[in-house]
């Protein structure tokens, strides 16, 4: 499934449109006995689905930017290609990678237009903010009474 | 705490991009239709979840797009390349010039060493340039000359024929008709110097039939002031004897008086007698 979930994720940075109600229903699929780690990338993908359909342009660029950032420090250093702020909108999961780790300031290049050219660290805060009320909205959906990292500083 | 919340998204997603088994990798084509991008969005992303937790094809496509950004700057430069042989001739037409510049050096090379030799060289040339286009020019004027003299004395002896032959006829054999006296009308109007009008009425009514009394002079005219109910004919009859040449007086005076109509007081020309 982690395959199937990497197909979601790479469709979602290249700006593609993905079903939420296909999502939930891989992931429904997923038993409560799962790893911790398998609910946790299901529950952030839907997240990720449901937050790119129904944010502000300002929050779904904020995510985006978010999971750059997120996803090119989760690789590490498996490449070291210089980057380039115009490819990167549309850059997939194999470019990321390929670029190597960046930072937030990198990651948000696609959206400095909109903050007129100065890095929004507070995006960064406010983003995982309503990223991580949703993973708990769908942690209790899916799996029951969600863990303690996703309760702690809730609403 | 929202440090603990992005350990929980970096864990998960760290979970996601471990390296796994994978039963079926894909083929060098399908790399290569990758980095080119010529895949289907769908086939992209599927291509990119296997590259993401297959460390193994991951370092043979980054390898793969590493050779082919290489043959890029190869080709980019090959490009470049194809000037060089338009540089090259344009190096061989410099050359060219170059020795036709030592060719001409090498000529005027003495009278560079000589100012005198080349100031008479140069008087020669000039003196050269200056008869070949002189004389024919000359030949030229002379031809022209002796083509205008030939016309003057053409036109002279047609002038003589022309006064020689007038003779006053006692009536007009064939007068021309209202169509035929209409368009002389029109001819006459268009000449304004009475000298050349009266020459031109002279050839053209012989055509008639109607030829200029010699004892007229059409080089001279008076003037003729016309009295109460003068016509055209009895000015014709009285002052030049034959009341048919008033064709030749309405014509000489056709640009004072288009419409033929005289009244009393109005001056117009009449031929002098000789």
């Amino acid at each position: 499934m982690r395959e199937e979930r990497l197909f979601y994720w790479d469709m979602l940075l290249r700006g593609e449109e993905v079903g939420l109600e296909e999502v939930r229903q891989l992931a429904a699929k997923a038993s409560a006995d799962a790893p911790e780690e398998e609910k946790a990338a299901w529950v952030l993908l839907l997240s990720a689905v449901e937050l790119l359909r129904t944010g502000t342009p300002s929050q779904r660029c904020h995510l985006r930017a978010y999971l750059r950032y997120q996803i090119s420090q989760a690789g590490g250093k498996r490449g070291h290609k210089p980057i380039d702020p115009r490819e990167l909108e549309q850059a997939g999961l194999d470019e990321l990678l390929s670029i190597g780790p960046i930072n937030w300031g990198e990651a948000l290049e696609p959206c400095r237009e909109k903050t007129r050219g100065s890095v929004d660290y507070s995006a960064k805060q406010r983003i995982e903010a309503r990223l991580k009320e949703m993973c708990r909205r769908w942690w209790e959906e899916l799996f029951g009474a969600p863990p303690k990292v996703l309760m702690e500083g809730g609403e | 705490m929202p440090q603990v919340f992005e350990e929980f998204v970096r864990k998960a997603l760290f979970h996601e991009l471990s390296p796994m088994e994978h039963k079926a990798h894909p083929s060098l084509d399908l790399l290569l239709k990758g980095l080119s991008g010529d895949l289907a969005p769908d086939m992209r992303s599927r291509l990119a979840a296997h590259l993401a937790t297959c460390p193994q094809c991951f370092d043979r496509w980054r390898k793969l797009g590493e050779l082919l950004e290489e043959e890029e700057r190869v080709l980019e430069t090959k490009a470049k390349a194809a000037s060089l042989p338009e540089l090259l001739r344009q190096r061989e037409e410099a050359r060219h010039i170059n020795r036709v510049r030592s060719w001409l050096g090498s000529i005027t090379a003495p009278f560079r060493l000589r100012p005198a030799l080349a100031f008479s060289a140069a008087a020669i040339a000039a003196l050269i340039i200056a008869l070949g286009v002189t004389i024919p020019l000359l030949k030229g004027t002379n031809a022209r000359l002796s083509s205008l003299t030939q016309e003057v004395a053409s036109l002279k002896e047609e002038i003589a024929s022309l006064s020689a032959g007038f003779t006053i006829p006692s009536h007009i054999p064939s007068p021309p008709s209202r169509e035929e006296l209409g368009r002389l009308v029109k001819e006459a109007q268009g000449i304004d110097d009475p000298w050349q009008r009266s020459l031109f009425l002279a050839s053209r009514l012989s055509s008639f039939g109607i030829t200029i009394p010699a004892s007229l002079d059409l080089k001279s005219t008076r003037t003729y002031t016309v009295k109460p109910h003068d016509t055209w004919e009895t000015i014709a009859e009285r002052e030049l004897g034959d009341k048919a040449l008033w064709t030749i007086l309405y014509l000489l005076n056709v640009k004072e008086v288009p419409k033929g109509e005289l009244s009393p007081g109005q001056e117009i020309r009449i031929p002098e007698k000789r």
